[in-house]
């Protein structure tokens, strides 16, 4: 029996904090020690499936200690870290263009297979520094830097596969006209720099002068990335179907920081999404 | 090219004097900013902005929340202590390219207006969560509060400030008086146009929560109308009223 494997479509901003600071920013967004990409930890990713379904009511709840376990028991699903598929960065052809590079694709392959899922067959890509595969053509702004598009290089069997982790319609019909994969070397950069920003200050109630101020990283709506559920024992996937069905029905999580201001919702999508009606 | 607008406000200002001057050039930032604009209206971010709002309220029904749709009655603007080349910045959402007021800010607003007007410290506390402090333990609140976002068409128009007492405004603790002498300068920023309408968002919590979210939107009205939202709301700033369906 396969693993499950969800894409997890940011509709809100997203901040699963690394409660660390870098001087500039205060409050940064977690991110991967080795390729500096931002995730949200299987802990995080854990602790909130967990907490949902308490909150899930009675026929949730009596899953949730054999699932996630107890003082004197291991759980029964093993949860991934949320990895990053997509990073929505700014630029000056749209919006903004959804960016990737081969190193994440090949680990999207990488967990597929181990999962056990089809759609392994997603192509190995090299990429020049400064270009990018994409649908468009011309010269690309990304942020403040300038790309020189490669339109001929973009291997269909890329959107497809990614396509079947995004669970609204809209945003896949989306994906051909705003995918932009770039080199591992280029993606290191925008996953450090191009996060969105906030400011933030909490008022004094009397002067309404500032009594504080705080710069805040965040993921921005549309980011995508993807996490796996696993049954820890293969005998026993009674925990892991579970888990599944409880986050297949709400369809909305909630992950990481700032909940009551509110930032971390994901739109939870099993793989394969159908393709839509009509097809594309 | 659909342009983010945010970006080329971000990234793009060249208006700075030849060898690096110091010498303030309203002109020159008032040029930009109607450059921006024109970059907004290219960008067409109506369809994105609608889908949004399409798949937030699939939110808001499915965690059974409140939404509502507020219209400015005059300009309306935020984000201007962002640092910026223009002097003031702007709230700009990072992958719609609209501005848009973080629910962080309509929180805070929303809390102001109960701890000022509203029920007592434990309904204060109960619904948004106590203030950090000594000995305090710190719980999370009822309210979820959404970004509120603008609802198309979004319309940008540039506004303009200007001090006329400079030197005393930036003297610090001890500033030099606020004399006629000064010459007002003038500092252009950017607005939205009276009658945007915005949707507002609030979720509760947990299921248990969703008793008081009638009375929590019929506060955020009174809220919107009274103190606004956003900034220079002492000025007349970011007052709203409920939309009126055409």
């Amino acid at each position: 029996m396969s693993d499950v494997m969800f894409g997890l479509l940011a509709e809100t901003f997203l901040h699963p904090g690394s409660g660390q600071s870098d001087g500039a920013i205060d409050l940064k967004v977690a991110r991967e020690a080795v390729t500096g990409y931002p995730y949200i930890p299987g802990s995080a990713v854990k602790g909130a499936l967990r907490a949902a379904m308490c909150d899930g009511g009675g026929e949730h709840k009596g899953h949730v200690d054999a699932a996630f376990g107890q003082v004197d028991g291991a759980g029964s699903v093993l949860v991934s870290d949320a990895r990053l598929l997509l990073l929505p960065v700014r630029s000056l052809t749209r919006a903004y263009l959804w960016l990737t590079c081969p190193l994440i694709l090949e680990r999207l392959r990488r967990d597929l297979e181990r999962a056990g899922l089809k759609g392994g067959d997603v192509p190995t890509l090299t990429v020049d520094r400064g270009k990018a595969l994409t649908g468009i053509t011309g010269r690309i702004f990304l942020e403040d830097r300038l790309f020189e598009a490669d339109i001929s290089k973009l291997p269909p069997a890329i959107p497809e596969v990614i396509g079947q982790l995004i669970a609204d319609d809209g945003a896949r019909g989306r994906l051909s006209d705003q995918l932009c994969i770039i080199s591992n070397h280029d993606f290191r950069w925008f996953a450090e720099n191009a996060l969105p920003v906030q400011a933030r200050n909490v008022l004094d109630p009397a002067t309404k002068a500032s009594n504080n101020l705080w710069y805040e990283e965040s993921l921005p709506p549309d980011t995508l990335l993807y996490m796996t559920l696993t049954a820890r024992g293969s005998a026993d996937e009674t925990g892991r179907t579970a888990v599944a069905g409880f986050v297949e029905g709400q369809k909305f999580l909630q992950f990481g920081g700032n909940e009551t201001v509110g930032q971390g919702w994901v739109r939870a999508g099993r793989y394969p999404q159908p393709a839509p009606e009509g097809g594309r | 090219m659909r342009p983010n607008p945010g970006l080329y406000f971000d990234r793009f200002y060249d208006g700075w004097p030849d060898r690096w001057g110091t010498k303030e050039d309203p002109a020159a930032k008032a040029g930009f900013l109607d450059r921006v604009i024109t970059c907004a209206k290219a960008a067409k971010t109506g369809d994105a902005l609608n889908a949004m709002l399409a798949r937030r309220s699939d939110l808001v029904r499915s965690r059974s929340g409140r939404s509502a749709r507020f219209t400015s009655d005059w300009r309306w603007t935020a984000g201007l202590g962002r640092s910026s080349p223009v002097e003031n910045g702007f709230n700009w959402h990072h992958s719609l390219g609209v501005p848009y007021l973080p629910g962080s800010s309509v929180k805070g607003m929303l809390r102001s207006w109960y701890e000022t007007w509203g029920g007592s410290d434990d309904d204060v506390t109960a619904l948004f969560g106590p203030r950090p402090g000594k000995g305090v333990d710190l719980t999370a609140g009822r309210l979820i509060v959404l970004d509120a976002l603008p609802v198309p068409e979004v319309k940008l128009v540039r506004d303009v400030m200007t001090p006329h007492y400079g030197p005393y405004y930036a003297g610090g603790d001890n500033p030099p008086a606020p004399g006629d002498w000064y010459s007002p300068i003038p500092i252009p920023f950017l607005t939205l146009a009276p009658g945007q309408v915005f949707d507002f968002a609030i979720l509760p919590r947990r299921p248990r929560d969703q008793d008081i979210l009638d009375e929590v939107m019929a506060q955020l009205a009174a809220a919107l109308d009274w103190i606004g939202t956003g900034a220079k709301t002492a000025v007349g700033y970011g007052r709203f009223s409920p939309e009126v369906k055409s």
